[in-house]
């Protein structure tokens, strides 16, 4: 093992081109895969970001009431079939104590109630249909996440004051401290004062949705100190189902986790995942196999050397560690070189591509340290299975015939 | 020199090569020789010398007898078995130096040494380095091959050879590539070796001239030893 270090270490340091290609080949093969790895990753926590973000993670809500029938089959004729209530509001009503229940886990970042139905909100002629959304203001905002984009008014969702979307300001023609009138789906009526307009970059929040109090939304869902569900956020948002599976031994309420509701962002990041993890590893393939077709060469150039040190009496476990280290020393090297070139590169485009409206860069990446390391030692194992085959033609060598030079 | 310790026992030995067209390289040698012999083997192109030099020092396989060295039965020994022995008892020096080019003067004569020990123990430098200084080239240390003549290459070929006291080098054609000038300094290097250290030579060569001052001369014709002769009038005094 020394003497194949040792070796080993000679050959890299002698730096002959053969060293230099195959240095070359991890540095491209890493950059590559780093390169992919951290620009999925942006892509996906962007995704993550954009969707999950500003909505509940787990929602919990009371399970679809079903109506008491008598389910009697009489010779296999149908006399009933069940459909879920769809005139009564859901409600929670005790809901200090649901929310007591659920108590507290690690994963879970917030648990907040909130007030969720539909109606109109009018100014003059103009009307235009709505979610409502009710909350206690600083809960409601570590869910919905708008309070950052606040770009006129305040936070400020006192009783009779509502924040909403940029693009609905816009239609309706107001602006800060101008009124409009709330109508819900419930017939219930309200004036409220515009207090803030939001910029979110997404249609739910920019342009139909009003942001009020908890108290104003259950007086206009006629929900008379209920609420309509308990929202949750978790740190991990790959968290969520877990998170909702103890939920649900913990309250009698249906707790859905956002996978179950969002399975376009699902798919979206498990085939990215499948695609990236298929590229990576067509990367790293390349990569063992130009190793192993160099360290070939290598191997047959060297093969008088190798004779010699054989005829000095090294074994075959000694040859084949020289070849072994030398695999292991080019994957250091050029995953550590192709580590920084990805990480350069990744800093260049960000700065080169363009910004969007927000000024977040639109090249969306990211690149964690945690990633140089990975890719180092991937390269160092990739490096090492490649060379793996010469090394062992290399370790049993005829010396005779190595040292003739047959 | 020579004591009467057998270091290498050829019994009915023969080589062939190929399977399809037969080689008979070497046919039924039987040879001994003893602890600190200083030997030539002459005899004409492709007659065998090689073979056998690659037999005796246990590079390779005879078709058939039996061989030992140091006591140790050749024919029991798998390839590493007969690379841990070669590790013991033998060094080479061939035609063309084959120093590892990537590898100082100073390295080349370590190789050796690092081939054989362990974590625990660091190679012998100052061997290595005495060995140098005894072939001249005490201000080569850190030379790499390319920036050595041919002469100096092959001293420190010798010096490789001898590390870790060996008791047995087998040369072949050591001067073959060399001008008689310094072919001559390479071979009285050698002598200075067996007289000092006590180390057998077995030399192949086809220089008559140094073949005769040699105190054993074998030639081998044909893949059979034609003579094997102790000159009565040996260049050393006895
Ligand atoms: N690996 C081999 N495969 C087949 N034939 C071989 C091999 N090595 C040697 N021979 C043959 O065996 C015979 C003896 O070869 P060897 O190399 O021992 O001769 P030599 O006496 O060393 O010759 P030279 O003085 O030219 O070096 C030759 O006929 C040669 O062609
Ligand atoms: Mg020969």
């Amino acid at each position: 093992m020394i003497f194949g270090f040792y070796t080993a270490l000679r050959y890299v340091q002698s730096g002959r081109n053969q060293t230099i290609l195959m240095l070359c080949l991890v540095m491209v093969g890493v950059t590559a895969y780093t390169f992919i790895t951290a620009t999925v990753q942006g892509i996906q926590s962007d995704v993550i970001r954009n969707s999950l973000g500003s909505s509940s993670h787990v929602t919990i809500e009371p399970f679809d009431d079903l109506p008491i029938v008598d389910r009697t089959i009489d010779r296999g004729q149908v006399l009933s079939t069940i459909q879920t209530g769809q005139q009564r509001e859901k409600k929670i009503s005790d809901w200090p104590s649901e929310i007591a229940r659920l108590g507290e886990l690690p994963e879970i970042t917030v648990i907040s109630p909130a007030v969720l139905g539909s109606g109109f909100v009018e100014r003059g002629t103009q009307s235009r249909p709505v979610s409502i959304r009710g909350g206690e203001p600083e809960l409601m905002d570590r869910i919905v996440n708008i309070k950052k984009d606040l770009v006129e008014g305040v936070f400020d969702l006192s009783a009779g004051k509502a924040v909403i979307g940029i693009t609905l300001a816009k239609k309706l023609n107001v602006s800060v401290s101008d009124r409009v009138r709330v109508i819900s789906n419930r017939g219930v009526q309200t004036n409220v004062q515009i207090a803030g307009i939001v910029y979110a970059g997404n249609p739910i929040a920019d342009e139909s949705t009003i942001y009020v109090t908890l108290g104003d939304a259950q007086r206009l869902l006629r929900l008379d100190g209920s609420i309509s569900a308990i929202e949750v956020k978790v740190k991990n948002v790959f968290d969520a189902a877990k998170v909702a599976e103890i939920l649900r031994q913990r309250v009698k309420l249906k707790c859905t986790p956002w996978m179950e509701n969002n399975t376009q962002v699902l798919t979206l990041i498990s085939s990215q995942n499948i695609a990236t993890g298929v590229i990576r590893a067509f990367a790293l393939l390349s990569v063992a196999l130009g190793i192993a077709s160099v360290l070939n060469v290598t191997v047959t150039q060297k093969g008088k050397e190798i004779g010699i040190i054989k005829s000095m009496g090294a074994v075959q476990s000694q040859v084949l560690y020289v070849f072994i280290f030398l695999g292991g020393f080019i994957g250091l090297l050029g995953g550590l070189a192709g580590a920084f070139l990805s990480y350069v590169l990744n800093a260049a485009l960000k700065v080169v591509s363009a910004n969007t409206p927000k000024g977040a860069p639109s090249f969306a990446t990211d690149f964690q340290m945690r990633q140089v390391w990975e890719a180092v030692i991937v390269a160092v194992l990739v490096a090492v299975i490649g060379a793996y085959i010469p090394a062992r033609k290399a370790s049993k060598l005829d010396p005779v015939e190595a040292i003739r030079g047959v | 020199m020579a004591s009467d310790e057998t270091l290498i026992r050829f019994s009915s030995v023969s080589k062939i090569y190929g399977t399809e067209v037969q080689v008979h390289a070497l046919k039924e040698v039987s040879l001994e020789f003893k602890r600190g012999e200083f030997v030539a083997i002459t005899g004409p192109s492709g007659s065998g010398k090689s073979t056998l030099l690659n037999l005796l020092g246990a590079l390779d396989r005879p078709t058939s007898g039996t061989l030992e060295i140091g006591g140790v039965r050749l024919n029991d020994l798998d390839a590493d078995g007969l690379s841990r022995l070669r590790r013991i008892h033998l060094g080479f020096i061939f035609q063309f130096h084959h120093l590892l080019p990537d590898f100082t003067a100073l390295e080349n004569v370590l190789v050796p040494s690092r081939i054989c020990v362990g974590v625990a123990k660091p190679p012998d430098i100052s061997e290595a380095k005495a060995l140098l200084e005894r072939v001249g080239l005490g201000s080569k240390f850190d030379s790499k091959p390319a920036q050595l003549s041919g002469g100096q290459q092959q001293r420190v070929a010798i010096a490789r050879a001898l590390a870790r006291k060996r008791s047995i080098v087998l040369a072949d054609e050591p001067t073959g590539n060399l001008d008689s000038v310094s072919g001559n300094e390479v071979f009285e290097l050698m002598k200075e070796f067996n007289r000092s250290e006590g180390t057998t030579f077995l030399i192949v060569t086809h220089d008559q001239n140094l073949a005769r001052k040699t105190r054993r001369m074998i030639t081998v014709v044909d893949g059979k030893i034609a003579t094997d002769v102790t000159p009565e009038k040996s260049v050393e005094p006895a």
